[in-house]
């Protein structure tokens, strides 16, 4: 077994798992980057490390400084984790309408919460613009330093990809890597493993899989930020281009449905035991269309984000299912 | 024209919201985040971006300084700000924005208690995007050179025994913790007065009260009985000590801008520690 100093050694390092079912469906190796395996069980610890580490290496945190950051989801998640284990704080503001869940997910990890009324923050720039200006006031009284983590335009992100989760893949396939696809929320995955494996190989294809309600579909396939419909989907759909995805090349990009995404995740579950949360149905998703369009014969790698469980009561849930007239999970009565 | 308060609540603007000049200072470190992104992702309705690295003395190698009387002038009116309106800002900077105003003479100029965090968690509204054009207007600055110290002027002080106060966190002032820009000594300067900046203010955000005030600057050393001189790390929250003064009636408060960016980037100036 792996000895690991502390949890923070031992975020990275996921193993590659075959997609048994997409593969022999589409004649290609499709293969899935098991990021729920984290200690903070989804891809998003990797960021938070670094977005920590940068800011260590800038000098602007003392022990007992504190994160600030403005998320829903797994982002939260992960930094408060970092932050228990390198002796900061985190203080995460989340709409009051999340689910307890994910509040209490973060709480249990030693945040503190800031719930906002959701209504003045329907739009999510807002939201993000609150957490800024929140740490912006922490900056200035908290005798430790405090950060605005900023995951959407802090480049920190994206490099934990370039160094860690890119090189990993290129490693874990020996180089015979003809594609890479994942969804993006602050694009940092879909950047920095682009980088890692463009420098390596400048002729693999990279692919976006969106959403609908994310205006990244237009952007790279007709160079319109234009958003249409909506999504049960979380932590991805993005509406403009980060500062994680400047500079990047993206080959294709797919617009997939939810119902296509939950069908992807039930097959997931019930054939080869793999729980997983929404956007890892569209990412898988989008590998298929991909394979579909390069042929049989070549090896594609997602990303498998994170786990089912934190989704219990909306992907895995025939009544909130039924309400939004999407397919139900086979296999749970209801 | 009597001095406007130097703090306004969000009530307060909220109420005269169109009567004021509000101005966005929002300011993060090289790295911490981005000021333009985030004004152009929620604003106060009606304000206008106030960067204080854009009106600046782009010539000097140190962090935003103060320019010209005649670059500022130029700089706030064409942000439509002129010498007859009362200007609220906000933002990390918004206390270096007020300095800023009234070392060029101008004394309706408020700061917004609580920010745009305040405003926003209460639900005010807010605006996206860029603002359109502003109406440049006429503004006329009249440099008060008092209220702004240099490196020698404040050796000087030091050497008299003249008050200094520094806004830099504790563990800096000692030496014990480095300071976030590189090539800088750490420490603090001989005879001057530790003041946290973060202790200047509640846990919500907004200022102490008066009498907390006036407290803290007892207890930091300083008596009251001459203008002080604040300093920090570039002269971004020195300026929260002037305006805690200001408060006071100690409207003689005066901002050293090279702050430590100069002093500890200079071999000729003495630095102590502990």
């Amino acid at each position: 077994m792996i000895r690991s100093p502390s949890v923070v050694e031992a975020i990275g390092g996921t193993p590659l798992i075959r997609l048994r079912r997409a593969s022999e469906a589409t004649g290609c190796e499709i293969w899935g980057k098991a990021e729920f395996m984290n200690p903070g069980q989804s891809v998003k610890d990797r960021a938070a490390l670094y977005i920590i580490r940068d800011a260590e290496k800038r000098g602007l945190l003392r022990p007992g400084g504190l994160i600030v950051e403005g998320t829903a989801g797994n982002t939260g998640i992960g930094l408060a984790m970092v932050a228990s284990a390198l002796g900061y704080r985190s203080l995460i503001v989340i709409p009051r309408t999340q689910s307890q869940e994910k509040k209490d997910a973060i709480r249990l990890l030693g945040a503190e919460l800031v719930e906002v009324d959701a209504v003045p923050y329907a739009n999510p720039g807002n939201y993000v613009r609150f957490s800024g200006a929140l740490a912006e006031e922490k900056m200035k009284t908290e005798p430790s330093g405090a950060i605005w983590a900023n995951q959407f335009d802090n480049v920190a992100n994206r490099e934990a990809h370039v160094h860690t989760t890119g090189p990993e893949i290129w490693e874990q396939t020996g180089g015979r890597i003809d594609g890479f696809v994942c969804s993006v929320g602050s694009g940092g995955t879909l950047a920095g493993i682009e980088m890692a494996l463009r420098a390596r190989n400048p002729d693999i294809r990279i692919g976006l899989a969106d959403p609908f309600g994310a205006a990244l579909f237009n952007w790279y396939t007709a160079g319109e930020l234009k958003a249409e419909g909506t999504s049960i989907t979380e932590g991805i759909g993005q509406g403009r281009v980060t500062a994680n995805l400047e500079g990047i090349r993206v080959d294709h990009a797919w617009q997939i449905p939810d119902a296509e995404a939950l069908e992807v995740i039930y097959d997931l579950v019930q054939h080869e035991g793999l729980c997983m949360g929404g956007s890892t149905g569209v990412n898988v998703a989008g590998a298929i269309r991909m394979a579909r369009e390069l042929g049989p014969g070549k090896t594609i790698v997602t990303i498998l984000a994170d786990h089912g469980q934190r989704y219990q009561s909306k992907l895995f849930n025939p009544a909130f299912l039924r309400e939004k007239g999407l397919p139900l999970p086979p296999w749970i009565p209801g | 024209m009597s001095p406007a308060p130097p703090l306004v609540s969000t009530a307060w603007l909220a109420d005269h919201a169109g009567a004021v000049k509000v101005v966005d200072a929002t300011f993060f470190l090289p790295g911490q985040g981005d000021a333009e992104a985030s004004f152009r992702a929620a604003h106060i309705a009606g304000a206008v971006r106030f960067d204080i690295d854009a009106i600046a003395d782009r010539k000097s190698p140190l962090p935003h300084m103060l320019p010209s009387p005649e670059a500022f002038a130029e700089a706030v009116g064409a942000l439509g700000v002129s010498s007859a309106d009362h200007v609220v800002a906000y933002g990390g900077a918004g206390p270096r924005a007020w300095w800023m105003f009234r070392a060029m003479g101008h004394d309706r100029v408020s700061v917004l208690d609580g920010g745009l965090a305040k405003w926003m968690a209460e639900g005010r509204p807010t605006e996206a995007g860029e603002p359109p054009p502003p109406v440049p207007a006429d503004f006329t600055a009249r440099f008060r050179p008092e209220l702004v110290r240099d490196f020698d002027q404040v050796r000087a002080a030091l050497e008299a025994g003249r008050p200094v106060l520094d806004a830099r966190p504790a563990p800096r002032f000692a030496g014990a913790a480095p300071e976030p820009r590189e090539g800088l000594r750490s420490g603090h300067m001989p005879g001057a007065l530790s003041l946290p900046s973060g202790d200047l203010f509640a846990a919500d955000g907004t200022f102490r009260s008066e009498e907390e005030l006036a407290a803290l600057l007892h207890a930091a050393g300083y008596d009251g009985s001459g203008p002080a001189i604040a300093t920090c790390g570039s002269g971004v929250t020195a300026c929260m000590i002037a305006l805690a003064l200001a408060r006071q009636g100690r409207w003689d408060a005066a901002v050293y801008d090279g702050s430590w960016s100069e002093w500890g980037a200079r071999a000729d100036a003495p630095v102590a520690t502990g």
